[in-house]
């Protein structure tokens, strides 16, 4: 009776969700953007600095420059000159036997020229050689980001399909009938939870094999993943609770896309000492776990553990919350 | 103009009411507190290279700058045009929407259709609230990150143009829609692509053809010269300006078709 229930109330959340597109959206969306990423990265993953050097400069430098960035060969220095002086942002290395001479227009962005004076010193430095290899250029492998990325949209999508699914019930009155109805708080939930956590699982896989491939880091997926579950719970709880209607929602929703969306990302660009007061938020922890997980670092295991420990006392207050604001009580 | 005093009070008590104005102005005061304390001046992109290179010193190289090195906004700087672009401005998409949305749900519409006011009177409030909270959001911003003295008239022609846009494209496209969550995943997958111009904030690398084309992209260069004059390599108010009217004229003329066609007439 009680698997009935829940079945009934599954298959009413996909008959709502088909009819406003809310599921077909939240089906194709993340599996869309990982198809996009993926043609988007072939572009944008070879590395992205050039240098314009001098045919004839010293040979061990060019082919050191080679591993890292991406080389154009030019017949003299008045040639790297002016490929310089375009607007892009080219640097140039000349000199052919004695000093290497790095030439830049000055407008060059970030830390590109402090990044071509250190490769050309590096290539001057046998014993140093050995401890930088083309992987260590890139601080943000820009795949996995993505991947991780991905991994909380999905998650957060699933807490919002409950969210949505909630709200529903609330401007349609079906949570009035279900308080009439044998219909208890946990198969109310449970049945939510389900289809979110089904649907979602089965996103995560989808974007998994599209960003990675089927030789993936599973096992750090699974865990992160699984991990992530109760902050996007609570996404969606905190939306169905709060939200009195589609337009209340519209507050809510920027408020808490915000708490759950942008600052877990702000804490891993904050200084250091700032980064303490990210600790106690559970979604700060299932970001960190995605971003190992994608990865397979074994950094999975405690940030999935933290994101769990910070999030179940939060869960447990929203449940007891939600169920008198349900009036499920 | 009596009457559109009398929209725009109804309106702005609508998005008092429905905590419009509370979350987007508490929004605004996490992230100036964020940029102005917490935000870094740089992420090293290239730490591995450049911490094995250090105490190498640079006697096997000479550096040669064909001209003097331009000045380049930090972290935190950026982030403050980025915070004006892609939450100020674009909150306008999803508000204008919802406030679309609003009116459907209470019946304000059919009232409408058959009352002697024009699409022009029912749009204008709608556009004036988003404009006017996207200047509150940047006078707040620019209060908590870095008070000083701004070329004001420019940023809000260019705050303003943008949110015109932004609103314009948000009720036009909620016409094809229900309800909010029926419209919740086109909007996801347009805001994140209107994001993209985002990732130069982090990464200011080269600057595809397809990147200048996308909207935010004037508006964030724009509002950084003028916020942080000298740092967008040239990239001048004007040619933002240039770049930013396709998109909101074409934004205009589609919202104001789309309501006056669609949500007006009940053509659907």
């Amino acid at each position: 009776m009680f698997w009935r229930r829940i079945w009934n109330m599954i298959a009413k959340d996909v008959r709502l969700g088909m009819r406003d597109n809310l599921l077909i959206y939240m089906a194709f969306s993340p599996v869309l953007l990982a198809l996009l990423a993926t043609v988007a990265l072939r572009f944008v993953e070879a590395p992205r600095v050039i240098v314009a050097v001098e045919q004839g400069a010293k040979s061990e430098v060019v082919a050191y420059l080679e591993e890292f960035v991406t080389v154009e060969e030019f017949a003299d220095r008045d040639a790297v000159v002016r490929r310089v002086e375009q607007e892009d942002h080219v640097l140039g290395v000349t000199g052919r036997g004695g000093v290497v001479e790095v030439i830049a227009a000055g407008d060059e962005p970030g830390q590109q020229i402090e990044l071509i004076e250190a490769l050309v010193e590096l290539a001057h430095a046998p014993d140093e050689l050995d401890e930088v290899d083309a992987g260590a250029l890139w601080e943000l492998p820009l795949r996995a980001l993505l991947h991780a990325a991905l991994l909380f949209l999905v998650i957060t999508s699933s807490g919002l399909c409950i969210g949505f699914t909630m709200l529903y019930d609330k401007e349609s009155r079906a949570l009035a009938a279900y308080a009439t109805a044998p219909v208890s708080f946990a198969s109310y939930l449970g049945a939510k939870a389900l289809l979110a956590g089904g649907l979602g699982g089965a996103l995560a896989v989808l974007v998994t094999l599209i960003m990675q491939g089927a030789g993936a880091s599973w096992g750090g997926v699974l865990v992160a993943v699984l991990a992530s579950v109760p902050t996007g719970f609570l996404l969606g709880a905190l939306l169905g609770g709060l939200a009195e209607d589609q337009l209340g929602a519209v507050a809510i929703l920027k408020s808490l896309l915000f708490v759950f969306g942008s600052l877990p990302l702000a804490g891993f660009i904050v200084s250091d000492p700032w980064t303490y007061l990210f600790w106690p938020l559970c979604n700060y922890w299932s970001v960190a776990a995605l971003w190992h997980g994608v990865r397979g670092d074994p950094g999975v295991w405690s940030a999935a553990g933290l994101a769990l420990l910070t999030s179940a006392p939060i869960v447990v207050g929203v449940l007891i919350w939600l169920r008198e604001r349900l009036g499920m009580a | 103009m009596k009457v559109l005093r009398h929209m725009v009070a109804n309106e702005l008590l609508l998005a008092w009411r429905y905590k419009y104005i509370h979350a987007t102005l508490a929004v605004c005061v996490v992230i100036g507190v964020v940029i102005r304390f917490a935000m870094p001046e740089e992420i090293s992109l290239f730490a591995g290279i450049l911490e094995a290179a250090e105490g190498l010193g640079t006697s096997n190289h000479t550096l040669t700058l064909l001209q003097p090195p331009a000045p380049t906004a930090s972290l935190s700087q950026a982030m403050i045009p980025a915070a004006l672009t892609f939450d100020a401005s674009m909150f306008g998409f999803l508000l204008g929407a919802a406030m679309i949305f609003a009116q459907k749900a209470d019946g304000t519409v059919r009232a409408y259709r058959v009352g002697p006011r024009g699409t022009l009177l029912f749009l204008a409030p709608k556009v004036i609230i988003n404009v006017g909270l996207a200047w509150a959001y940047a006078a707040l911003l620019l209060v908590i990150t870095t008070p000083g003295h701004y070329p004001i008239v420019e940023l809000l022609i260019v705050l303003g143009l943008a949110v015109v846009g932004f609103v314009m494209l948000g009720m036009g496209l909620s016409v094809f829609f229900d309800n909010l969550s029926a419209m919740f995943f086109p909007l996801v997958v347009v805001t994140m692509g209107l994001s993209a111009p985002l990732a130069l904030q982090v990464d200011p690398g080269e600057v595809s053809a397809a990147m200048e084309v996308i909207p935010t992209y004037p508006l964030l260069m724009g509002l950084q010269e003028l916020l942080l004059p000298g740092t967008t390599g040239g990239y001048t108010f004007g040619r933002a300006l240039v770049y930013m009217s396709p998109f909101v004229l074409i934004a205009t003329l589609f919202g104001f078709v789309a309501v006056d066609r669609r949500l007006l007439k009940e053509v659907a």
